[in-house]
């Protein structure tokens, strides 16, 4: 093994940069470190070379601990994005720079010198200077340099980043014969995926400083191990399903779950990957010649040089949707791969379509983290029972967070008859509930967290009597001002949940909103009603409908608002749920709770998108207002809504 | 990207740097070394002496009695003496030797400046006992104004004057700019400043009236004359001697002599701690005796000063214009109670200072 | 068309100047009053007392100018300037790049914050209060005394105060100059000196000192203008010793006190041809970076 990397850490202003990253590089092997900006590739990289130094973690190279190494020490060549040539040197007293660092008597030098130049096509250039060359040019006077006294290792930073598409492809078939020739242990970092699959033995995907995967090319293209992979290397096409009976159904396609996952025959914890040429388009359902997986319309056409991608929208299929939510979308959008002797059938845009399906790979999913805080007052109980639905159905991950008392409670008890227990996780202990449930919000990342709706904490813990019981109660005022991620608040009377109201803004964050709005709706089975409440004096009513009583300013105004709800119901069915819209005009706070009567709601969805939300000012916050006065549940969502 | 390895030995290379900077300091290129044979007159090495003087007299002892003492001193004992010489305002220089500035021999304006260095303990022995009390020339505070005195300024009274430019140094750094405030304030208690007799207020009032009229106080005798040189100013109030030297040079202008002045007597020390650390008593002792000599006091009196030494102050007399009414610092009380009336914390030019002050 | 050409070209003649063949824009009247105003302002204010300097120096001949400045007076003066000079920029050099280095680099050393402040301390502060801090430091009765006294060193009223003072008053620029260029060089060249085995001291002299050589360069020579034009620092501490602590600019003043014009105008004539000589090599070091 070259090279080593054991649980690399590296941090900056206490973020990791690089989390835990381990990786083994073998001899003589060509290794990419594949990621986008700010994922720490670079930083790995230059953690190897000893220009940065790491927090934790070892790094070995070729048997030798060189973690606490200067840079002069490691013995690795460095190529770096900007090629950094020595400016007041000529090409060849750079290429030699290194050997005369170490003492090579002046002929050895020259003549490695000249066959380095040689190597690199650039014999003969040795008196230039590099402002006098081309970027390409400059970047193999950076890997002759590196190369001349022999390292051990070759380490190139995003080499070819700044050079145009001809030369890339050049340097990169150049790279790639010397270091066959040379047999050289090879690390290249770039997010150029051609690149990496070009050159690499192996390839490792990194992203925001976790290593996803390591695999060669040519499967992680094909079976990579996640979705965050899948997505990130090629163009993906990400379907999720509920599974039934072991097996997951899409249109005609069949897929049996694989036997050791048998024990996780949960709900929706399945993603299946189509790429683009695992599927297939025909005129009709016979010419397809593989499982059907539904009928829909051209929407665009990609042109690829060599071939031609489809963009074909699916008609609505119950119980599918796609992995990637798309906002104002219904219905799966899939790329599929045209070949190109099938230049006779090119469909046209607007023409209908079936596409079927001749392979597929299957991921496991990443299920959605959920949090609990449970006390022993009504409204966390109802909180439970709408966590446990939500849980089970969408195949969650859970933590239970609460007082010492509630091990024998009920909805601890329903909790863990209900989940398998390796994705339960239950922490009781004496006091301080908030502030624990504060640190585990801090420590983990999760998706939703589930609260009793408790406020104006000093009142609960006059009638509480002793202050030990208060402190087992969740102080649901304290924990939503610092909360990261969205909130359901548990309130009111204990109902089922059919239909839910889902208050949104027109804007970016109103389609968060909504896209939670729906994962949640459809974890409970509800029916959505879309609600947008446009700022109106009640006092003068509704503004005049259309009609010449309106200005051009309210006519925009309301196109915009009647898109955007069109764009939300779109989202929600395409999500599987049942949902309708309604505009209402007045006074926010007062619309919404006369709606969530009118419509008798069970449940209603409102963002707070700024970092704090303050519960306990019910006059001055919307938000605020709705938790104290509607005596339902409220998810409030706020945050970047990842899943 | 230092890493943590290269960047501790950065810092602790910027810190030895430093403490070789401080070594070499310390180090220093020159040394002095220190007090050379002190008992004999080595005939052979050359000795020198180092002179602190005030502004006025540089001519005098840059041309004249420096060169001729040192013939005097290689006839006398075969050694060459080499004089290294400072002049700033008499107060600056004497408050730069307590300070450190190793002057063997202090040549100053002030008897209180020579008493300042003695109250320092750089002066051991009794100055005061000297011949002539310790002083080795005089001269007389005067008027200095334009060619034919086209403002017609006659006596102290009429510096007060509106509108009339009067320049006179400052009296924190020149010797000279005390004498001449002491020569307004006891010209005025004697009546001859055109205010009551004996008044002290009277005459604090004189003198606030006057520097109502000054607009620059330059920091010593010498350049407050040839500020006025330069054209600015009506009227200078300044030494005698620093005229006669300035038209030996050339300048053109005349002067007036107040019917009542003040004597200005010019002390001369040795100073013991610094003579003895360089080891050149004899020489010292020698120069301070050379300078009341009759030739030094020749060379005085060639230069605008009027000496001390009696027969060549008889043979000078009739050269110099005589005073009215002259008189001496024991007028005021002797230096140590003049400096208190006037430049103490209550003094009055003290006061008057700063009430103009407030109103600049 | 040709309506809109010529209301166009109006408005294009109001508010930018026509361009001439070269492409260079002809001024107009306006600019004619600006260039006016700059050029009488920088007679008035440089040329004019250069005249007159040289006027005052050359007064009494050609001959007299230069035996003026032979005395041995004005000699030592010029050689006592000339070494302060030199050694105040010798060791702001070698410091200055130092501790330029250090602040650019090492971007988290404790006090880093002050000491970047402290060096424009001298810029800020009058040279006399710098004379005045040796003297509280080195005088009599000063704090570091006892240690001049101990190393046998007299600090005040000689060399090696006036050298403190020297170097104090022109430390900024070395380091003010090369740190804007450290940064925009950057780090990388050197790391890449390091990842091929050339320790600190090697990249430092191979990779990062050729490129800042032109400032290096601008920056010696405005520490060294600074140090030979001052008079505050020195006066204070040097007692203005003539023939031993007496510099040039103290000649200068003690030569008007004497009333010796020439010898004044002419040492003031040879600063400012030094000054002129000096500027003269920034200007061409100056041209020589930008063509690089």
């Amino acid at each position: 093994m070259s090279i080593v990397l054991t649980d690399l850490v590296k941090r900056y202003a206490g973020e990791a940069v690089v989390d835990n990253v381990s990786l083994e590089v073998r001899d003589g092997e060509f290794f990419v470190l594949l990621g986008e900006s700010g994922s720490g590739k670079s930083t790995i990289l230059r953690m190897i070379a000893g220009l940065a130094v790491p927090d934790e973690g070892s790094i070995v190279l070729n048997g030798r601990d060189v973690t606490r190494l200067p840079p002069q020490n490691r013995n690795t060549g460095f190529v770096f994005q900007n090629y950094s040539l020595f400016r007041h040197m000529t090409v060849a007293e750079n290429v030699e720079f290194g050997l005369r660092v170490h003492k090579v008597p002046r002929a050895e030098r020259a003549a490695k010198r000249d066959d380095l130049l040689a190597l690199v096509g650039l014999a003969g250039f040795g008196r230039r200077y590099p402002r006098q060359l081309s970027g390409g040019q400059q970047q193999r006077v950076a890997v002759a340099r590196a190369l001349a006294f022999s390292p051990s290792v070759l380490l190139l930073d995003e080499p070819f980043g700044a050079l145009d598409v001809k030369i890339r492809g050049q340097l990169r078939r150049a790279l790639r014969r010397i270091q066959k020739s040379m047999k050289i242990t090879t690390i290249l970092v770039t997010h150029d995926q051609e690149e990496a699959f070009e050159l690499a033995d192996r390839i490792g995907v990194i992203e925001r400083g976790h290593l996803l995967e390591v695999a060669a090319p040519a499967e992680l293209y094909r079976a990579p191990k996640s979705e965050l992979v899948a997505s990130f290397v090629g163009d993906a096409n990400l379907v999720a399903t509920p599974s039934a009976g072991g097996k997951i159904s899409i249109g005609e396609l069949e897929i049996p779950l694989p036997d050791e996952a048998g024990a996780r025959e949960r709900a929706g914890s399945w993603a299946v990957l189509f790429r683009p040429e695992d599927l297939v388009a025909a005129a009709s359902r016979e010419a397809l010649a593989a499982p059907v997986l539904g009928e829909g319309t051209v929407e665009d056409i990609r042109e690829k040089g060599a071939s031609r991608q489809l963009l074909v929208r699916l008609d609505p299929l119950t119980g599918v949707w796609p992995l990637k939510r798309e906002y104002g979308e219904a219905g799966l959008a899939l790329l599929v791969l045209l070949p190109s002797e099938r230049e006779a059938s090119v469909p046209a845009i607007g023409q209908k379509t079936w596409v079927g399906a001749r392979d597929y790979h299957l991921l496991p999913r990443l299920p959605w983290r959920l949090l609990l805080l449970v006390d022993d007052t009504a409204r966390s109980a109802y909180a439970a029972a709408l966590c446990e639905k939500v849980a089970v159905t969408a195949g969650a991950r859970l933590t239970v967070l609460g007082g010492a008392g509630q091990e024998t409670s009920p909805p601890v008890v329903k909790l863990r008859e209900s989940l398998p227990a390796s994705d339960l996780r239950i922490s009781l202990a004496e006091g301080g509930l908030t502030q624990r449930a504060l640190a585990e919000l801090e420590r983990v990342g999760y998706d939703l967290v589930f609260l009793p709706g408790a406020f104006g904490s000093e009142q609960e813990r006059l009638r509480g009597g002793r202050k030990g019981k208060a402190d087992e109660r969740v102080e649901s005022g304290e924990i939503a001002v610092q909360c990261p991620v969205p909130m359901l608040v548990a309130q009111g009377e204990p109902r089922e949940t059919r239909r839910v109201l889902l208050c949104t803004a027109a804007g970016e964050p109103g389609k968060l909103d909504v896209l939670l709005g729906a994962q949640l709706a459809r974890s409970l089975g509800a029916r959505v009603t879309l609600l947008h409440v446009e700022h109106a004096d009640p006092r003068w009513g509704p503004p005049p409908e259309e009609g010449p009583g309106e200005t051009t300013a309210t006519r925009r105004a309301r196109a915009w608002i009647e898109r955007h709800l069109e764009q939300g119901l779109r989202t929600l069915r395409g999500q599987g749920v049942v949902a309708e819209s309604r505009i209402r005009y007045g006074e926010p706070l007062s619309e919404i709770l006369a709606e969530v009567t009118e419509g008798d709601h069970d449940m209603i969805v409102v963002g707070a998108h700024r970092e704090r939300t303050y519960l306990d000012a019910p006059e001055r916050d919307l938000v605020a207002g709705l938790v104290h006065r509607a005596d339902r549940p409220v998810l409030i969502v706020k945050g970047k809504v990842e899943r | 990207m230092l890493g943590s390895v290269s960047r501790g030995a950065s810092r602790s290379a910027a810190g030895f740097l430093s403490l070789v900077l401080v070594a070499w300091a310390s180090g220093g290129c020159r040394r002095e070394t220190p007090a050379a044979n002190e008992s004999g007159l080595s005939a052979k090495k050359p000795v020198t002496l180092i002179l602190g003087g005030y502004t006025t007299p540089r001519e005098v002892y840059g041309k004249a009695i420096l060169p001729a003492f040192q013939k005097e001193w290689q006839g006398t004992s075969g050694q060459r003496v080499q004089f290294r010489e400072s002049y700033q305002g008499s107060s600056a220089q004497a408050r730069a030797i307590v300070g450190g500035f190793e002057a063997d021999v202090a040549v100053l304006s002030l008897e209180g400046d020579i008493d300042k260095i003695a109250q320092a303990g750089l002066i051991t022995h009794d100055w005061k006992a000297a011949p002539h009390g310790g002083m080795v020339s005089t001269s007389i505070v005067v008027l200095a104004v334009r060619p034919g005195n086209p403002k017609k300024i006659l006596d102290w009274p009429d510096l007060t004057r509106p509108g009339l430019n009067v320049l006179t140094p400052d009296p924190k750094t020149s010797g000279g700019a005390q004498w001449n405030i002491n020569a307004m304030y006891g010209a005025a208690l004697k009546g001859f400043a055109g205010v009551r007799k004996d008044d002290r207020a009277a005459a604090k009032d004189f003198l606030k009236r006057v520097f109502r009229n000054v607009s620059i106080m330059d920091k010593g005798a010498r350049e407050s004359i040839t500020t006025f040189e330069k054209g600015i100013g009506d009227v200078a109030i300044t030494y005698e001697n620093e005229i006669l030297i300035g038209r030996q040079a050339g300048q053109k202008y005349d002067y007036v002599v107040p019917r009542s002045t003040i004597l200005i007597e010019n002390p001369v020390a040795l100073v013991d701690r610094y003579v003895d650390q360089h080891g050149v008593r004899a020489a010292a002792e020698a120069f301070v005796t050379f300078l009341h000599g009759p030739q030094a006091q020749s060379l005085y009196a060639r230069y605008g000063l009027r000496p001390v030494e009696e027969s060549v102050a008889k043979e000078n007399a009739s050269k110099l214009p005589a005073v009215q009414d002259l008189w001496k610092i024991d007028y005021l009380g002797g230096w140590k109670k003049a400096s208190q009336d006037l430049y103490g914390p209550e003094g009055a030019f003290t006061q008057v200072f700063s009430e103009l002050g407030s109103k600049r | 068309m040709a309506e809109t050409a010529r209301s166009l070209d109006g408005e294009v003649a109001s508010g930018i100047a026509e361009t001439g063949a070269e492409g260079r824009a002809r001024p107009r009247p306006g600019e004619w009053v600006v260039v006016g105003i700059a050029l009488a302002y920088a007679i008035l204010l440089l040329f004019a007392p250069l005249a007159a300097l040289a006027r005052g120096a050359l007064s009494r001949g050609v001959r007299a100018f230069f035996d003026a400045l032979s005395t041995p007076d004005a000699l030592s003066a010029i050689k006592l300037t000339f070494l302060l000079a030199l050694g105040a920029t010798a060791i702001n050099t070698v410091f200055g790049v130092a501790a330029a280095w250090l602040l650019v680099r090492d971007r988290r050393f404790p006090g880093r914050r002050f000491v970047n402040g402290m060096v424009d301390l001298p810029f800020a502060v009058s040279p006399v209060i710098a004379g005045f801090m040796l003297i509280v430091l080195f005088g009599r009765t000063g704090w570091l005394a006892p240690l001049a006294r101990a190393a046998g060193v007299k600090v005040l009223f000689a060399f090696p105060g006036m050298l403190i003072a020297t170097t104090f008053i022109s430390l900024p620029f070395v380091i003010r100059e090369i740190m804007p260029l450290l940064g925009e060089i950057g780090e990388e060249e050197e790391n890449a000196a390091y990842t091929l085995g050339a320790g600190r001291w090697r990249a430092f002299w191979s990779v990062t000192l050729p490129g800042i050589r032109s400032g290096l360069e601008y920056g010696v020579l405005l520490t060294f203008a600074r140090a030979v034009g001052e008079v505050g620092a020195v006066l204070v501490v040097s007692g203005s010793i003539v023939g031993l602590t007496e510099t040039a600019t103290l000649f200068i003043f003690r030569a008007l006190d004497e009333r010796n014009a020439v010898a004044g105008y002419a040492m003031a004539m040879l600063l400012a041809l030094s000054s002129f000589v000096l500027l003269t090599a920034m200007e061409w070091i100056r041209r020589r970076a930008r063509s690089r």
